[in-house]
């Protein structure tokens, strides 16, 4: 389960302060889907990566599995998202001149995965990603669709129980994104936790039951079940 | 080894960024190879002179006047003879024959029908048919010296011009083997008597003595016993010449060190600038390492690991490298730096003489300021905001 | 000074000195900001950024560990070489004992050895748990560390620029030898009992650490470090140097006796400090390190094996004993 409580973020720079996120609450059980809407500059992009503990909150906390991750040491939240959250970025954010499945196995090292197992973990997560076909293949030669599916390769290759997704289907076309649809369904069903933060109407076409909460200027609007 | 994950990925790492790291392999490589030939040359140098000083006798004894070496009387001999613990006196025949300024060439005159006080001598003289050498006025010559008179069309002799002003023909008999190596590229030997008509000594003096004292603890003593006897007389130990050529050399190879030293200083400054202005796809690589997991620690891990991959490798490319240069080309241009361009002994050959501890002062200093350098430059990559990359 | 400091090794070795010194202050300033700035319960940017800093302190103290530990194998192969310089000197000890200083800088540079071995493994527990249980502790031992190495430093300086080499020193047989009929050995010890006690504590420390019982690792650890040295020099160094009457911790390290001795004391620092440490942490903080007991264990078996095989070998050989 996760828990945002109270939270708070405030950018400083020499124009002043600027509120990013001001007393965002919210909860989000285990095997959820929630999707998290607004327009960009809202935060929604600031709260996911607190939620990875890639930002820290000015003040309030994200409690994941009753530990709040703003205050763990950075080897342990480093070992949380290795092992059980999963990232995928707008713009993919993988090594451009390593090789798909050398891509997907970064976060293996991380654990200290030994290489064999780790090999076969990731063949497993682009099996199931759809781009096993592309294993070799350096990055840098696919296409974003293809790359957004290693990314989503190297988000489950650990098997996390936690998936954030930062704007998954900006850069991609309108086939591509049902392809990241179907594969967000498919995962949602096995149960994995699931956040995403977009603005592409697109996942409106989702077959699944799901919590949308809209955001606006770094304030929650409204929180709401839909069912898909 | 093979099953680990995190060497597989430094591998990866390392050969996919070629282009990232070239441009210091190159640098460090040519520094190493600097440092290590001259350090080499100078260790070669070292250790043929230690050599020939093994067959040195153990004291010298010279007369002093007026703060300079004088020739000694050979009526020395039978008191220096009486001394308990004294073996074998040798009066020695030797100096320098001035061709002009620059040039000059080392007679020694020897004893050919006693042993010789240089073992070096003593295997040469025993090479040689000497009923043969001694019918006429014959020499031997060093290579440097061959070279020189054969430059100069003196084919099968040469005419010595004595300090009395008359001419002393002799014989190339034979041109010395090269193997004793730097001391004996710019002699001739020739009989006593010949040596001293060359060197302008009257027949009963010497240019010194040279003692066996073979008991190492009565050394000071005799020493001591000498330099009351004869007012004047100088005693030289062989330790105290060991003593004195190591130093000089060390000397050398010292300074040569020194310039080192502000040359890795640049050259550290290079790699400082290198790792703090890291290329922003470097940047970006290690933003995305962070967020699929990796920790502080694991970033700092890699880095260090990188570096010390890339100083392995630098190291023993130069190392070998450094190897060929000096003894199997001779270091061409870096043999006149260090020896002096006008010298006859510019002819040898570097024998190859490895001394490891040479080689651990070359890692050492390369390795302790390649990772002075870079640690903080590492430390501040690696705890970048992933988030500011990443957006 | 003079004409010393121009030596290549001398150099060279000062230098990395200069650059551990420094990193050394780096470390002490580290420390001191870490130590008052601290506060786990605080939010603020400072905290995170301090969390950070600690990184760098570790990596220091990681390079430092490193650096120092080549440093001192390198520093005693240069007194070696220096000792031709020095009128009497025939090894490291003569140059050692060349001015008061040689002594302190071994056996301070020895000590901030362990002291960073121990801080890793302090600092590698406290970054495990979830709460920096001993942060403060830790970097208080840091500041400690770093102070010692920056006295290292200026013994460094002391010491080599205190060695005169027109003054004749001592050489290792008038410093360890038994010439004058005076019996070195501590507690009364003959050359027998030591021996038998030596092989007594050795096998008592095995068995400590086989049955895991820290208290008895903690006692005969530094039991058996004593004895061990009076055993290598005045008993094994013997098989060693195949010379009954030649007693000295130095020579054993030069070409001659195939640098064995950098071996033997190698093995016998590292593996006592591992069990020291072992124990001690598992004692403090209930939490075991095997790998160090591991090598604690094989450490001391291979220090002791090579010196019976040398005591063996002589006596296979030459069918008697010296």
């Amino acid at each position: 389960m996760i828990e945002v409580k109270n939270l708070n973020k405030i950018y400083s720079s020499f124009s002043g302060d600027v509120k990013v996120l001001s007393d965002i609450n919210f909860k989000i059980n285990d095997a959820e889907l929630t999707i998290i809407e607004g327009v960009s500059g809202s935060g929604k992009s600031t709260l996911l990566s607190i939620m990875a503990g890639l930002e820290k909150p000015t003040s309030g906390e994200v409690v994941i599995d009753n530990d709040s991750i703003a205050k763990l040491p950075d080897i342990h939240i480093s070992r949380l998202r290795a092992s059980t959250i999963g990232m995928v970025f707008q713009n993919f954010n993988l090594i451009e001149n390593l090789s798909s499945l050398d891509n997907v196995l970064t976060p293996l090292i991380a654990l200290k995965t030994p290489l064999k197992e780790a090999k076969y973990l990731a063949e497993n997560a682009l099996k199931v990603a759809n781009i096993e076909h592309q294993k070799n293949q350096v990055v840098s030669k696919l296409s974003g669709g293809e790359k957004q599916r290693v990314a989503i390769a190297r988000a489950i290759v650990a098997n996390p129980t936690l998936l954030l997704c930062d704007e998954p289907t900006a850069n991609l076309d309108y086939k591509n994104s049902k392809i990241f649809l179907e594969l967000i369904t498919k995962l949602s069903k096995k149960g994995i936790t699931i956040v995403i933060a977009t603005h592409d109407p697109i996942f409106k076409e989702l077959e699944l039951n799901y919590s949308l909460i809209m955001i606006k200027s770094g304030q929650i609007l409204s929180k709401e079940q839909i069912n898909g | 080894m093979l099953n680990n994950s995190f060497l597989h990925f430094l591998a990866l790492s390392f050969f996919t960024n070629k282009k990232r790291f070239s441009g210091i392999l190159v640098v460090s490589f040519f520094i190493l190879l600097l440092l290590s030939s001259t350090l080499f040359i100078s260790s070669s140098i070292k250790g043929s002179l230690k050599k020939s000083l093994n067959y040195q006798p153990d004291f010298i004894i010279q007369n002093i006047k007026a703060g300079e070496s004088f020739v000694a009387s050979s009526r020395w001999r039978e008191k220096l003879l009486k001394i308990h613990g004294v073996i074998a006196v040798n009066g020695r025949v030797y100096g320098r024959f001035f061709l002009d300024k620059k040039i000059s060439f080392l007679v020694i005159g020897i004893d050919f029908f006693s042993k010789q006080t240089n073992e070096n001598l003593d295997a040469l003289v025993n090479k040689i048919d000497l009923k043969e050498f001694l019918s006429k006025e014959n020499m031997l010559v060093g290579a440097s010296v061959k070279k020189y008179l054969n430059s100069h069309y003196y084919k099968d002799s040469y005419n010595f011009l004595t300090p009395k002003g008359e001419f002393l023909k002799l014989n190339i008999y034979k041109e010395l083997p090269n193997s004793s190596g730097l001391v004996s590229q710019d002699v001739v030997i020739t009989t006593k008597d010949l040596a001293k008509k060359i060197l302008g000594l009257s027949s009963n003096e010497v240019s010194d003595f040279a003692l066996s004292v073979p008991n190492p603890s009565e050394r000071e003593n005799i020493r001591v016993k000498i330099e009351s006897l004869f007012f004047g007389a100088r005693v030289v130990t062989k330790e105290d010449i060991n003593k004195k050529i190591a130093s000089l050399y060390d000397y050398k190879g010292g300074v040569f060190l020194i310039l080192y030293l502000i040359v890795i200083f640049a050259f550290s400054l290079i790699l400082y600038l290198r790792y703090t202005i890291a290329t922003s796809i470097e940047r970006k690589e290690i933003a995305t390492l962070r967020a699929v997991g990796w920790s502080i620690k694991d970033v700092i891990k890699l880095k260090l690991l990188e570096n010390l991959t890339l100083i392995f490798i630098s190291f023993s490319l130069a190392i070998i490298a450094s190897y060929i240069f000096v003894f199997i080309f001779d270091a061409p241009i870096l043999r006149a730096i260090f020896l002096g361009g006008d010298s006859l002994s510019l002819n040898l050959k570097f024998k190859p003489y490895i001394d490891y501890g040479l080689i651990s002062t070359i890692f050492i200093i390369y390795l302790v300021t390649y990772l002075a350098t870079t640690l903080i430059p590492i430390w501040r990559i690696a705890i970048s905001d992933p988030k500011e990359v990443l957006r | 000074m003079g004409d010393l400091l121009l030596n290549s090794y001398e150099i060279v070795y000062l230098s990395s000195e200069v650059i551990t010194t420094i990193f050394a202050a780096i470390l002490f300033t580290l420390s001191l900001k870490l130590l008052f700035g601290w506060d786990i319960n605080r939010s603020t940017k400072e905290q995170y950024y301090l969390e950070k800093v600690a990184y760098l302190a570790s990596t220091l103290a990681l390079f430092l560990f490193w650096v120092k530990t080549i440093l001192y194998i390198y520093l005693v192969y240069t007194l070696d070489e220096l000792s031709i310089y020095i009128a009497g000197a025939m090894c490291a000890a003569g140059v050692v004992s060349a001015n008061s200083y040689g002594l302190w800088l071994l056996g301070i540079k020895a000590i901030s050895l362990f002291l960073l071995l121990l801080w890793m493994v302090l600092n590698s527990y406290d970054l495990e748990q979830k709460n920096y249980p001993i942060f403060k502790k830790k970097i208080v031992l840091l500041i400690f560390i770093s102070l010692f190495i920056l006295l290292e430093g200026w013994l460094n300086y002391s010491y080599i620029v205190n060695i005169d080499t027109s003054l004749p020193v001592s050489c290792c047989s008038t410093l360890f030898g038994n010439l004058e009929g005076e019996n070195p050995l501590p507690f009364n010890l003959n050359t027998i009992s030591l021996i038998i006690l030596f092989f007594l504590l050795f096998i008592a420390f095995e068995l400590s650490l086989l049955i895991d019982s820290k208290l008895t690792t903690l006692v005969v650890t530094p039991l058996f470090l004593v004895l061990s040295y009076y055993s290598v020099v005045y008993f094994f160094g013997t098989y060693i140097y195949e010379v009954p009457t030649h007693n000295c911790p130095f020579c054993m390290m030069q070409k001659e006796y195939n640098y064995v001795g950098y071996i033997l004391w190698g093995t016998l620092f590292f593996g006592t400090s591992f069990a020291i440490i072992w124990a001690s942490v598992a004692l403090w903080l209930k939490q075991e390190y095997r790998v160090l007991k591991k090598l604690a264990l094989i450490l001391i078996a291979i220090f002791v094996a090579l010196n019976s095989s040398y005591f063996m070998l002589y006596y296979i050989k030459n069918g008697v004993l010296l």
